[in-house]
């Protein structure tokens, strides 16, 4: 697809809990500037592959390559660095529920930066203003509504410049208005040079936001491509695009 | 590859025995009491957060631990008092109420008291930021939920339950008092005179270093089943439910070891002595 080095790349990746296997070999990579859009019915495993590629869920078998290193068999500690340039966006925002909104980004901030209270202010300030929350800096997670709530976990992810942003489902329970606006944010990041890896069932947000797609079945990328080729040109793909890929199918 | 934070809050998928199962269920505590002692000395948690854990789990438990004190006293001095009054020996009851409170019931039923308040408090806390995936997001965010959530609060328990149990000493004596002031004819300078001539250091110490060990049990059964928990919120639930459970058998049984191990000890203390 391309001569530049992947900046995300699995390979072989196998996971399975307990009887259940999720994936068996799976192979996927994410290159610079791009935004890939996995997707796949529910308990297809996508979530499990994203999780996996930021350390949260280690592989049976398998590699997980950043910038070229294999980060597959790093400790706890070593993956911690590697997080600083690999962003989660939680489902649910994953927001801490004893800390305002303002806390909650700070607290990357105070972790690894060194920035005076004022320069982090400021930080702070402009992601809220570029996410649509300007002002909610002291409310608290049940203060905010599910979209609010997904644009502060964002904040947070994105307040240390990461180079790479795993979105887990950004508009699943959204209206079309906080989904279009989610969609921008993924644009607008892109634009700014963030790869990302969404991980959806909503394909207009995939088709408003991904060059390529990749769809989980069985346990493996079943088809990967541009979305420009895939949407209309894959039986596979149109299949799950119209639901009439039986349920299940895409389940192991 | 094991992930250390993933080993420790993954579920439960063993598919062996109950036994097996205990076994596993011990090495993880023992893997998290140990990954604790390191992040205290390699991150340790700032002096905030444990004096923020240390008034969350601590000061807010004082008055349920002041009442069960204060009734523990009273009753006492009321069972000895009338059981004594028979063989003409109330004058005791200062002496057996204190060293009873200050060696063995004053530790005890404040960790109790801990256990059920303190210890389901921190269950279901670190349970709710398990499966609302808050412990992920610390992971996520480069930073570590033992350092962060867990040795704060076995600190804050370690540190607040001997200053609480000082004080359901005190109170406890102080029930005893007021008991035999009132209804054994004991005055209250005989009453202090008498308990403080028999309660000696080594008593307190060894109250004392009891309710260490219990502050500290209390503290990781929480975190440990907290960091386990699975399954939503009814999962919080029970988790909450056999940290309780387990805290509380831990404290009995740790309460039997410990006295013997001090008796032992004192024991030896004097034939050397």
């Amino acid at each position: 697809m391309s001569t530049r080095e992947p900046l995300l790349k699995v390979v072989g990746f196998t996971k399975s809990f307990g009887s259940k296997v999720v994936h068996q070999g799976l192979d996927f990579d994410l290159y610079p500037r791009e935004v890939v859009s996995l997707i796949g019915g529910s308990g297809s495993g996508k979530s499990v592959l994203l999780r996996a590629m930021i350390g949260l869920e280690a592989p049976d078998s398998g590699r997980i390559y950043f910038k070229g290193v294999d980060v597959s068999d790093f400790s706890e500690r070593q993956w911690r660095d590697v997080r600083l340039n690999i962003a989660y966006a939680f489902q649910g925002g994953a927001l801490f529920d004893s800390m305002t909104v303002e806390e909650n980004i700070l607290y990357p901030l105070d972790a690894h930066t060194k920035l005076s209270r004022k320069e982090k202010q400021e930080k702070i300030d402009e992601i809220l203003e570029l996410l649509g929350l300007k002002g909610a800096n002291e409310l608290f997670p049940s203060d905010l509504s599910g979209g609010m709530q997904k644009r502060a976990g964002l904040a947070r992810a994105l307040i240390l410049d990461p180079e790479v942003i795993l979105y887990d489902e950004p508009t699943a329970g959204l209206d079309p208005f906080n989904t279009k606006n989610i969609q921008d944010i993924i644009c607008d990041l892109k634009a700014q040079g963030r790869a990302g890896i969404l991980v959806t069932h909503d394909m207009p947000t995939v088709f408003a936001t991904s060059e390529r797609m990749a769809l989980l079945l069985g346990g493996k990328i079943a088809v990967s491509g541009r979305v420009e080729d895939l949407r209309e040109g894959n039986d596979l793909v149109r299949s799950f695009i119209t639901g009439e890929m039986a349920y299940g199918t895409t389940q192991q | 590859m094991t992930v250390r934070g993933e080993a420790i809050t993954a579920p439960v998928q063993h598919r062996h025995g109950a036994i097996h199962r205990y076994i596993y269920s011990v090495g993880d505590a023992s893997s998290l009491v140990i990954d604790s002692f390191k992040s205290l000395f390699r991150n340790p948690p700032t002096f905030n957060s444990v004096t923020h854990e240390i008034f969350q789990l601590g000061v807010k438990s004082f008055v349920i631990v002041a009442v069960a004190a204060l009734a523990v006293g009273l009753v006492m001095a009321i069972q000895f008092g009338f059981g004594l009054a028979r063989f003409g020996a109330k004058l005791y009851v200062p002496k057996i109420v204190t060293i009873s409170i200050v060696r063995e019931l004053g530790p005890i039923f404040t960790a109790l008291m801990i256990a059920g308040r303190v210890g389901a408090g921190i269950t279901s806390e670190v349970g709710s930021m398990k499966v609302t995936q808050q412990l992920d997001a610390i992971r996520a965010l480069g930073t570590d939920p033992i350092q962060r959530i867990v040795t704060p609060k076995i600190l804050a328990v370690t540190i607040a339950t001997p200053l609480l149990t000082i004080i359901a000493d005190l109170l406890g004596i102080f029930g005893g008092l007021l008991i035999s002031s009132t209804n054994l004819d004991v005055s209250a300078y005989d009453y202090f005179f008498k308990s403080f001539e028999i309660v000696t250091a080594r008593d307190v110490a060894g109250g004392i270093f009891k309710s260490v060990v219990f502050g500290f049990l209390i503290g990781t059964t929480g975190c440990y089943y907290g960091l386990k928990t699975s399954g939503g919120t009814q999962g919080v639930g029970q988790a909450t439910t056999r940290s309780v459970v387990a805290a509380s058998v831990l404290v009995v049984l740790f309460d039997f070891i410990l006295t013997k191990g001090i008796w032992i000890l004192e024991y030896s203390f004097r034939s050397g002595g």
